[in-house]
């Protein structure tokens, strides 16, 4: 059986090109199953996984879960207030109080960038990253670079625009890397404020005018505007930010061409995509949603496969 | 200041926060991350601010051991913990946090 070259899924950055074509391959195998009528496998039935959300999340939470309990493993959900975890503290020891459970995997969110990396060192478990404040988002990524697959094939060579609010996205980096990896030119958009400093390190262009961003690229993955990340006013207003960076329907029929669109949700409908262009054929939100269970089954069975379960 | 064996940080605590130019020094020097270690409320706030600031615009850590009814007295940007193993839990996060680009 083929392994990944991980133990831990912490980022995309750790990656490499034969690890995502595995991650794909399993994932299309595992969409077929849940296509069926009968749509669990038996795959981990020895392992037991704990979802450890420090941070809210409603669909990355249950579309974890629901990979999870596809693959028969069994479940337990740890919910808390950013407000009651900072930084290091107490994490280790509510992981290490869930892991005397004997706990297999953990699937973590944090607020704080490297929660997961820190926890890899800290604690004998193998363990997801399942977004880590403004680092890293790589479940997202990988079901994003698997929807364009999807849509486009091979994204050796295609041109995909990231628009929105980049400087608070774990999605937009991960993105980047997994993009990168797949060899896929990257375009990001958005105001300056919303641009991190160290956008030419990354490999990418950039671009401050929707239009030619729009005229360039194959598919666009429209970023939220993250305002609970941000602490101080980095445009003017969402009217003001509508006007310059949201998608529209009338934007996208000046185009002599029918664009891929994708967006990580939740929507703000009107602010970065009007509803005309969400809920329409080139838009793939859905998809996206139905290929993240396909693609955490596909995280979760192979770093499963890996764990030493001998049994007494 | 007391230096944690092999690990660049260094303990400031009773024995030795009233040696500040000592403490200053030794900063200088040796570029660590800081645990402050208190059994009691001291009133050297200015010295800590000062060192605090310092630790920032050098992009190290600095973190209080305080329990919770006490930090009440100290400023509200102050990170603080209540035992030393969180405090080098803290470190070590901020460690990863600056090498992943934080």
């Amino acid at each position: 059986m083929k392994k990944l070259s991980v133990s831990n899924l912490l980022g995309i950055k750790y990656l490499q090109l034969d690890d995502l074509h595995l991650i794909f391959e399993t994932a299309t195998h595992f969409k077929e199953v849940i296509n069926r009528p009968i749509k669990k496998v038996p795959s981990l039935r020895d392992i037991t996984i704990a979802n450890l959300f420090f941070e809210n999340s409603t669909r990355t939470k249950l579309s974890f879960e629901l990979a999870e309990k596809r693959l028969s493993a069994d479940v337990i959900n740890f919910s808390a207030n950013q407000s009651s975890v900072s930084k290091g503290e107490s994490l280790v020891d509510t992981v290490n109080n869930i892991l005397a459970m004997k706990v297999d995997m953990i699937v973590i969110r944090h607020p704080s960038p490297g929660a997961s990396h820190f926890l890899s060192k800290k604690v004998d478990s193998c363990i997801i990253n399942a977004g880590d404040g403004t680092h890293e988002h790589p479940s997202q990524a990988l079901l994003d670079t698997y929807s364009l697959k999807e849509k486009l094939g091979n994204l050796q060579g295609k041109r995909i625009a990231i628009i929105g609010d980049i400087l608070h996205s774990r999605v937009a980096l991960s993105n980047i890397y997994a993009l990168k990896i797949l060899g896929a030119e990257v375009m990001l958009c958005a105001p300056k404020s919303l641009l991190p400093k160290n956008v030419d390190s990354l490999g990418v262009m950039s671009s401050l005018d929707l239009m030619e961003v729009l005229n360039w690229c194959d598919a666009v993955n429209i970023l939220r505007v993250q305002n609970e990340r941000m602490e101080l006013n980095y445009f003017p207003s969402s009217r003001e930010y509508s006007q310059n960076f949201g998608l529209n329907g009338a934007l996208l029929k000046k185009l002599k061409k029918d664009i891929v669109i994708l967006h990580p949700g939740p929507i703000n409908r009107g602010v970065e995509i009007t509803s005309d262009v969400a809920d329409s054929d080139q838009a793939i939100i859905l998809d996206q949603v139905e290929n993240g269970v396909a693609i955490r089954m596909a995280i979760i069975y192979l770093l499963g496969s890996q764990l030493n379960t001998t049994k007494p | 200041m007391i230096k944690i064996e092999g690990s660049d940080i260094g303990l400031i605590d009773d024995s030795n926060v009233n040696n500040e130019e000592n403490c200053k020094r030794e900063l200088v020097l040796q570029d660590l991350d800081i645990i402050v270690d208190f059994k009691k409320i001291v009133s050297k706030i200015s010295f800590l601010e000062e060192l605090f600031k310092y630790q920032k615009e050098k992009n190290r850590s600095i973190v209080f051991i305080l329990p919770v009814e006490q930090q009440i007295n100290y400023p509200e940007k102050w990170d603080f913990v209540p035992t030393k193993a969180e405090a080098l839990d803290f470190i070590f996060l901020e460690r990863i946090q600056r090498d992943l680009g934080f």
